[in-house]
């Protein structure tokens, strides 16, 4: 049996009403007891309804959970299932809360495994994981996906390093005792600990990184009232999600989605249309647009291009142009099933930085052609701060290596030998390791050695 | 020489061991203690167990070795314990695992020792011979090894060889413009054996090692250096001298039979000890003898740039690789040339020589420029070289030509140890010598083969290292190559394997039940410190305040007030808060109760992977049949053969993905093989 507990969304991103969070390990039954307090017996295979809850307490979303204990399961580990809406920000909390209780964030595939190992799955079933297994290799994934993942590893990888030379000057001090290295200065390591911390935790939480990075690139669609956005997300998501109607204004609230696009995960906020309006719930519609517009990573602008516009709508135009990020900005002349009556000269006047493409959500046209455009618009010049592909798991990894130097930094303080402060920096070096695609080992033994002169 | 199956006799010998270095002097003395008929071979024998360079043994990670050397039941912690003429204990304070102990072993009177112990062994045969090529045939039609050929074409059968040739496969010593073929110093190289092998189908490659100069002892001025003194404490890295020690015999040899007498510094000529500092020091448990620091200056550093392009290093004549970790002076000034100065240490070769080992001195200029080098230095204004340093090339076999017992892949019963595979150091070689020496034992009494885990012995990651990873330079014992050193403290050797050199005989039972009381003592002590309760009361704060301690705010368990760092067993002794301790005993309740944060971690860690660990890859797997897996991977895959799971994903190169894909081929070959129904 496995020794540890893991976690991780079983639904697609970004699609379906129902959102499925899994668990698989001895922990199983105590994560479920924190995560839903409310149930007073777990019977195995009884599907209760209750109210799932964060670490705080508070409220998460009303749920579905069922309990299965080994070996009567799909991985024949204890497991806990937890079917709840399925808006990304709740089963993200969800994931979360189940990772503060001390589960794993899973790897790829690995429920399965597990199920592989303790015997759960036939052999047809097994031949589907090795083609699972086959995709999920480096070959498989798109280019986009790999550019994405460097992005991060160019972030990460400068305060590995200097993890890692911190560790390799400590290997030398104990390794070769009996040569003339210099000490560290206890002010330098403590330092070095807090400077790489703090980038760390950057990377992680509070800041935007770190929402970008739980959550993908941030995708605003905005434009004048009855444009089509919400048919383009609609589009783009393959179903419908946002209400439609032909009455303009119909979508008052902000509605997100995820999106992955050739490997890059989208967070899709569709907004209520720019326009002056006295209606109270519009107002704050607006209002929000305008928020989500300050947050985004990337602006999808969608315009009526089947009428002329409007003074109103310049006025949009113009905002929504102001407010995109630099070079960050596609713009969809929408209803191209319709004449035109809105060229590309007149929008290019009216927003400079933006990228056009033609598109109909009636006959779906340019949709291929826009969703090209919004992956080339992430990619193209210095990536959005921080963006990366999957959150949990670099999540994780970010979120092990600071406590490896909460402890490291703590053990500074007291009396705690050298070594085993030496054995938390390593460990931390190697979750970070984890994100970049590199083993630290070896790298150790080399740094000493290309840096100190040692030898008999 | 090939024989056919029908025609090869069973061998006069068991286990057939080829070269009398500290690796044959382990897999003999293990094969023989095992029950086998045992046969060392050695060129010459009065240079059994022959330190050609360092006369020193331990240090971090390789007194672990050495540690747990003696756990199974090896001889070299009892040996350099025997001849120990001075002893430390390295890396006090800076955490539990890398603190070592290093003995500098009378160099003379180690090999007489050793020497003493294979004559005394029964089932052992010491043979003065060069073994000039293997014997092979056939056994259920795959080659298998059936003895060996002396240079005198005299055969030796065996049932396994094991060979332990050291850098004697056509060794080559180079001096400056002088090179010539040799074994060691004085020695010749065994060629014939080198070629034999080839012919066997092995893949030879090439290393390089070096050592430097010995000096005379009456040349150098001891005032103008730094003196290093022995422990004041006693310490030792066998069980045997330890218990000997405990049980009051000081200085006493600790086998009834004539063995170097090593306690006592050698003063027969009358001389007056010219200063305290020269010579030894008499402590409370036992003399010893000092060490002494020099630094190089200027001077040094110029006389060896100047002379580059004598330097074999430099000039092309030496091309092999040598060890980053023990590099030649030479390569120190070329690639740190920044650093003013280095550090030489003067170390005593034993009671008995006067000769000085000039540890860091490592080198294969001309002997004229190793004395002006060595006289830049004012202790050595007069030096005189009794020995020069010389570089050595020798050939090797990649640590992937054999499995995990040490046997090599092509050729069944023949078992190769210590620098022949690529590493480097007594203690690396005494420690693949013992696991080829049990393994050969084990071979012959049909039996499974012994191989230790990472998380259970540095031998264990030694082993593990060398038949997994590509090593492009010798390998060397380090500490941090092993992830659970907190794990593998050199104090938890015996606790952690002498219950296996129990079951395999090489630990008697008299030994391995102290073992067992003692680590209860740990346990009951533990427990014990769990029950009893400190309060802030003033009478104990005084106490604690008098011990310079600082005093206690909150009430705490016994085990809760030692997890403080000034709080030892000595002190909660003093307090009445825990009994009287033998120090092994009190030493591991204490790293227990201080670290048991880091060492469950480490523990759980050990626990999460032990499932890929313990998942075996058949023999016969055929890697091109595994569906979906990368060229670079099947490669290596083949050429390293893995045991299991876990080895396999610790070879450099081969992704997670892949070794996945090889568990899932497994597994549909089991369940195929079960038959049709069985899903």
């Amino acid at each position: 049996m496995e020794t540890d507990t893991i976690v991780a969304i079983a639904t697609p991103p970004g699609r379906g009403a129902i959102g499925l969070v899994r668990l698989s390990g001895p922990e199983s039954l105590g994560v479920a007891r924190h995560l839903c307090p409310d149930v007073d017996e777990w019977r195995p295979r009884f599907a209760t309804f209750t109210r799932l809850r964060d670490l705080s307490g508070a409220a998460l979303d009303e749920a579905v959970v069922t309990f299965f204990a080994g070996p009567q399961s799909y991985t024949g580990e204890d497991m806990l299932e937890v079917s709840c809406h399925g808006s990304p920000l709740v089963l993200h909390r969800a994931v979360e809360s189940a990772l503060g209780l001390g589960a794993r964030a899973a790897r790829p595939g690995e429920f399965t495994l597990r199920a592989f190992l303790n015997g759960k799955l036939d052999l047809t079933e097994a031949e589907a994981i090795v083609d699972l297994v086959e995709a999920r290799t480096e070959g498989g994934l798109g280019l986009a996906l790999q550019q994405l993942a460097g992005a991060l590893s160019s972030r990460v990888n400068p305060a590995r390093g200097r993890l890692l030379d911190l560790a390799a000057h400590l290997t030398a001090l104990v390794e070769f005792s009996e040569e003339d290295i210099p000490d560290v200065p206890w002010e330098e390591m403590r330092g070095t600990l807090v400077e790489v911390r703090a980038t760390l935790l950057d990377l992680l939480a509070g800041s935007r990184q770190g929402q970008v990075l739980q959550h993908g690139v941030a995708l605003v669609v905005a434009g004048p009232p009855n444009a089509g956005k919400s048919s383009i997300v609609n589009r783009l998501l393959g179903r419908d999600r946002a209400i439609v109607t032909p009455i303009p204004g119909t979508t008052r609230d902000l509605l997100e989605e995820e999106l992955s696009l050739e490997g890059v995960l989208f967070r899709i906020v569709d907004t209520a249309g720019l326009a002056e309006s006295r209606d109270p719930v519009e107002i704050i519609g607006v209002e929000r647009t305008a928020m989500a517009l300050d947050q985004a990573d990337v602006v999808l602008l969608v315009v009526d291009a089947s009428r002329p516009l409007t003074e109103a709508d310049c006025s949009a135009l113009r905002t929504v142009t102001g407010a995109a990020p630099a070079g960050r900005l596609v713009v969809a002349r929408n209803k191209s099933d319709l004449p035109e009556r809105v060229g590309a000269a007149e929008l290019t006047a009216l927003a400079p930085s933006g990228r056009q493409v033609r598109t109909s959500a009636v006959v779906e046209g340019g949709l291929d052609g826009l969703r090209t455009l919004l992956v080339e618009t992430c990619l193209e010049g210095p990536p959005p701060d921080g963006f990366v592909v999957s959150g949990s798991r670099h999540v994780q990894a970010l979120r092990a290596a600071t406590e490896d130097l909460d402890r490291a930094l703590g053990a500074l303080d007291t009396e705690i030998p050298l070594d085993l402060i030496s054995l938390d920096i390593r460990s931390a070096a190697a979750r970070l390791g984890e994100i970049t695609g590199s083993e630290a080992g070896d790298e150790i033994l080399d740094r000493v050695f290309s840096r100190f002169c040692i030898g008999k | 020489m090939f024989i056919p199956e029908e025609r090869a006799a069973r061998g006069t010998f068991d286990v057939v061991v080829v070269g009398g270095g500290h690796a044959g002097c382990e897999a003999a003395l293990a094969a023989a203690r095992m029950g086998c008929r045992t046969a060392l071979i050695t060129l010459d024998a009065d240079k059994i167990a022959l330190m050609p360079c360092n006369p020193s043994i331990g240090g971090p990670g390789k007194g672990h070795l050495v540690r747990e050397i003696d756990a199974l039941g090896g001889e070299m912690g009892v040996n350099a314990d025997r001849t120990s003429v001075q002893i430390r204990r390295l890396n006090t304070g800076k955490g539990p695992a890398v603190q070592s102990i290093r003995v500098q072993s009378d160099k003379v009177a180690y090999g007489q020792a050793m020497r003493q112990t294979l004559l005394d062994q029964a089932n052992l045969d010491l043979v003065e011979a060069s073994v000039d090529d293997l014997l092979f045939t056939t056994r259920g039609g795959s080659p298998a090894v059936c003895g060996v050929v002396t240079s005198e074409a005299k055969r030796i059968a065996g049932d396994t060889v094991v060979l332990t040739t050291g850098t004697f496969l056509r060794g080559r010593i180079i001096m400056g413009e002088e090179s010539f073929p040799g074994g060691r110093a004085g020695e010749f190289p065994a060629d014939a054996l080198s070629q034999s092998l080839a012919r066997a189908g092995f893949t030879l490659g090439r290393l390089k090692t070096g050592t430097p100069p010995r000096v005379e002892r009456n040349s150098i001025d001891f005032s103008l250096s730094t003196v290093q003194e022995g422990s004041p404490e006693p310490l030792f890295l066998s069980y045997q001298a330890r218990r000997a020690f405990e049980n009051g015999f000081h200085h006493s040899p600790s086998r009834s039979r004539p063995v170097v007498d090593m306690g006592r510094p050698h003063l027969s000529r009358g001389d007056p000890d010219p200063a305290p500092t020269d010579r030894f020091i008499i402590q409370g448990w036992r003399s010893q003898l000092n060490c002494f620091l020099v630094q190089t200056n200027h001077r040094t550093h110029d006389i060896i740039r100047d002379n580059l392009h004598r330097a074999p290093m430099y000039n092309g004549e030496i091309t092999a690789t040598g060890p980053r970790y023990c590099p030649s002076i030479e390569a120190k000034i070329v690639r740190f040339a920044d650093k003013p100065s280095h550090q030489l240490f003067l170390e005593p070769e034993g009671w008995h020589t006067d000769e000085i080992y000039v540890q860091g001195a490592n080198t294969s200029l001309p002997v004229d420029i190793q004395v002006a080098m060595l006289r830049t230095v004012p202790a050595m204004a007069q030096a005189k070289i009794c020995r020069p340093g010389y570089a050595i090339e020798y050939d090797y076999l990649a640590g992937t030509s054999v499995r995990a017992n040490l046997e090599s892949k092509p050729i069944a019963g023949l078992f190769l140890a210590g620098q022949i595979i690529g590493t480097t150091g007594y203690e690396e070689a005494a420690a693949l010598g013992l696991m080829g020496g049990i393994n050969a034992a084990r071979f012959t009494q049909g039996r499974e083969a012994v191989v230790l885990r990472r998380d259970q012995a540095y031998i264990g990651v030694l082993v593990d290292d060398l038949v997994t990873k590509d090593l492009d330079e010798p390998y060397r014992m380090h500490t941090s190559q092993a992830e659970y050193r907190l794990l593998l403290r050199e104090d938890s050797a015996e606790a952690r394997l002498s219950g296996i050199g129990h079951a395999l005989g090489l630990v008697e039972d008299e030994r391995y039940a102290a073992l067992c009381s003692e680590l209860k003592r740990i346990d009951e002590a533990l427990e014990h410190l769990d029950t009893v309760l400190l309060t802030p009361t003033v009478e104990t704060n005084r106490m604690l305040e008098s011990l310079s301690c600082k005093p206690l705010s909150v009430a705490m368990s016994g085990r809760e007030a030692l997890r403080r760092a000034d709080i030892t067993p000595a002190i909660l002794q003093t307090l009445g808060y825990l009994p009287r301790l033998p120090e092994q005993v009190a030493r591991e309740v204490e790293t227990s109760a201080k670290y048991e944060g880091y060492i469950s971690r480490q523990a759980s860690e050990v626990a999460r992977l032990r499932r890929m660990e313990d998942r075996p890859i058949p023999d016969r797997i055929e890697y091109d049949k595994v569906l979906g897996l990368r060229a670079e991977s099947l490669e290596k895959l083949r050429r390293v053969q893995p045991r299991t799971i876990g080895q396999a994903a610790r070879i450099g190169g081969v992704p997670p993905s892949d070794v996945a894909l090889v568990l899932f081929h497994i597994e549909k070959q089991a369940r195929a093989s079960r038959g049709p129904n069985a899903a």
